[in-house]
């Protein structure tokens, strides 16, 4: 029994849950195979809070991504591709809807897709043609999923592939009613940070142990095992699960689209005891003023050990991803399987800011990575042409032959029957302080056209209606503010933007 | 055993004065996030959000009532039973304000989430402590007059309570059911 410790036995029963999970749905799986003439499988794997400006395969001087830039050989690289929103619930519904947040309206922390466009989304849009799959570790994208319960036949629970011993969320008593339940009990009643019982919370609190009684993983994990604020898991279990789950899936004769929103590399930033020390310990970074919306004013000698763990936990998460991949492959599976790789938002560590709750819309928040391998594919391709999360839903509507909605704001991938319009505006907006159900009158929204990129925020007390000009090109640290140097561009673009915002707005009111 | 509870009268107080502060909490609670959710949440939702709230706040008082009615079976009589109103009302509000304050221990920076592993520690000691305050301080008859008027006063609140939770416990149904 020595040989066998309890992380093991973790790992195991972890699996087995979800080779179970699967063998539930798929009772004679083995007995379908006929992978060849079947339409081919998506793969929807977001990485939270990755910024393709951490990652060495957008140029990052630390090597963050050997097995993403592997991957990358046979794939679509996006270059300019970005966020919907600098936080989860704008960001990740983008991917999910085509839209930008001023339509899908996921503007608030923990907030929801207008229920015109959950009829509409992703899931819906796949239809029965496709096993239609998801699963969260991020709650605030998990809320969609819960939003979208009649379009997904497996949705598997934020809690599953956990450490800790006893289930975290109490809403999956009523898989019925999951988007209520969801905010009476895990959002209030019942979670730890902001209870409304006495003897409840109390009870809760009591079966959690500490962080220091998850000793055993220390080794491994010197800063505390990964923690999706509730719960703890090992990355290697949560790829490894999905890897099994993937495989499984692939066995039956309805193609699969699976969404797969894993919380890593979000912060708290647990990289595995391998990965610590293993990258350049101290890297040039320009030294970037506050910027008056500055929510914390982290001083500069604090925020680079932050990036430094961020870095090594990417790295972590880059190894997982890798034995995925090399799963996959093993499987077959890549033949007859489009992988789209993506983050719903990035993360900053200057201005005195870290994080990603910040009205601030810098490119370390908003610049993502898009890889996108097709079926078959042997070369990588790559593409600098900026582009949207917004288009990955009407680019999936062309890959399944389905007429997408015609009001969406996202196109089709260049590479995926879009062209390549370097013109094109691709917008970012911030809008947690506004009610989803009335105009915009507080955000930060970011226009990038081009090289130009405009920033406009306004309805803060401190900033109101203030523009920011920068050029991606020449200055991509965002330190030289042209807009009062280039009038031109400047009220050219900040017409659009204003126009764009009207529009929106407009849509609102009626 | 019958002997050892206290009447049925007197329960009814106590546990008037006990859902009044734990459903008032809720309604507090509920009503600082509504801020929130009515941003983006529709009405039938918020409803049914209210509702699941209710129903735990009815669970939530039924439970620490039993838990001070098996205490009473526990101690002799004149430990609880005796003036169970003024003395059971001293208890719970203690406890509730107990787990309260270990709540807001457990979230604070330190000590944090260490708090988890003295928590039978923690319920034990304020029990004993709660029992204690109770079996002394009604010994002041002004105070055991106070706390008796307090408690007959909130029983009018039970007229408001119960079909709003009863309200509660038909929308959950529905929405489990349908």
């Amino acid at each position: 029994m020595s040989g066998f410790s309890r992380r093991d036995f973790l790992k195991v029963a972890s699996l087995m849950s979800a080779g179970a999970f699967v063998n539930s749905i798929y009772p004679s799986a083995a007995s379908w195979s006929n992978q060849s003439q079947k339409n081919p499988n998506i793969l929807i794997l977001v990485m939270d809070a990755l910024s393709a400006r951490n990652m060495s395969l957008y140029g990052y001087v630390r090597n963050t991504t050997p097995n993403i830039a592997r991957f990358a050989e046979r794939a679509t690289v996006y270059h300019s591709h970005y966020a919907g929103g600098n936080y989860t619930s704008p960001g990740t519904a983008s991917i999910l809807t085509g839209t930008y947040p001023w339509t899908h309206r996921a503007i608030n922390m923990r907030g929801t897709i207008v229920q015109s466009l959950v009829d509409k989304d992703l899931f819906a849009l796949a239809g029965d043609d496709y096993h239609r799959v998801a699963f969260s570790q991020n709650m605030l994208a998990d809320v969609f999923l819960r939003q979208s319960a009649k379009n997904i036949e497996e949705h598997i629970p934020l809690d599953s592939f956990r450490l800790n011993r006893h289930p975290s969320l109490k809403s999956s008593w009523f898989s019925r009613d999951p988007l209520a339940s969801y905010y009476a009990f895990d959002d209030s009643t019942l979670n730890r940070t902001n209870t409304s019982t006495f003897l409840f919370n109390f009870l809760n609190v009591a079966s959690w142990k500490s962080i220091e009684s998850y000793s055993e993983l220390s080794p491994e994990y010197p800063y505390g095992a990964p923690f999706n604020a509730f719960n703890f898991f090992d990355n290697r279990v949560v790829y490894d699960a999905l890897g099994s789950t993937v495989q499984d899936l692939a066995q039956n004769p309805k193609p699969f689209l699976t969404y797969f929103h894993l919380y890593s590399p979000h912060e708290p930033f647990s990289p595995r005891q391998e990965f610590v020390g293993q990258l350049i310990p101290d890297i040039p970074e320009p030294n970037k003023p506050f910027h008056p919306l500055s929510l914390n004013h982290f001083r500069r000698k604090g925020l680079m050990p932050m990036r430094q763990k961020y870095d090594e936990f990417i790295l972590d998460v880059d190894d997982n991803f890798g034995r995925l991949i090399d799963q996959l492959e093993t499987a077959g599976i890549l033949e007859n399987t489009y992988i789209f790789l993506l983050s719903d938002h990035g993360e900053l560590f200057e201005r005195g800011e870290h994080g990603h709750l910040t009205p601030l819309m810098y490119d370390a928040l908003l610049h993502i990575p898009l890889i996108v391998h097709e079926p078959g594919q042997k070369v990588r391709r790559d593409v600098f042409a900026p582009t949207s999360n917004a288009d990955i839903l009407p680019t999936i509507a062309r890959i399944l032959q389905k007429e997408p909605d015609s009001a969406l704001e996202g196109r089709l991938l260049p590479g995926f029957g879009g062209a390549e319009d370097l013109e094109r505006s691709i917008f970012s907006i911030e809008a947690k302080l506004n009610t989803a159900r009335l105009p915009l009158t507080r955000a930060s929204i970011s226009m990038i056209k081009g090289n130009k990129k405009l920033i406009y925020y306004f309805g803060y007390k401190s900033q109101d209606d203030i523009f920011e000009l920068y050029d991606l090109h020449d200055d991509l640290d965002e330190l030289d503010d042209l807009f009062l140097k280039d009038t031109a561009t400047a009220k050219r673009m900040k017409q659009e933007l204003l126009d764009s915002l009207s529009t929106a707005n407009n849509k609102i009111r009626r | 055993m019958r002997d050892r509870l206290p009447s049925r009268h007197d329960v009814v107080q106590v546990f008037a004065v006990l859902w009044f502060a734990v459903a008032g909490w809720t309604f507090d609670r509920f009503s600082w996030q509504f801020a929130s959710w009515s941003n983006f949440l529709d009405v039938e939702t918020l409803v049914g959000i209210l509702a699941y709230r209710i129903a735990a706040s009815l669970l939530e008082s039924l439970i620490i009532l039993a838990f001070l009615l098996v205490l009473c079976l526990i101690f002799p009589p004149k430990y609880l039973k005796e003036n169970f109103t003024a003395k059971g009302t001293i208890f719970v509000l203690i406890l509730c304000g107990s787990l309260f304050g270990f709540w807001n221990l457990f979230n604070a920076r330190s000590p944090g989430v260490i708090m988890a592993d003295y928590a039978a520690l923690w319920l034990i000691c304020t029990v004993v402590i709660a029992l204690l305050i109770a079996h002394f301080s009604v010994k002041i008859k002004k105070v055991s007059a106070i706390i008796c008027w307090i408690s007959d006063r909130m029983t009018v609140f039970l007229y408001l309570l119960v079909p709003i939770t009863a309200s509660g416990f038909v929308i959950i149904l529905v929405r489990n059911i349908f």
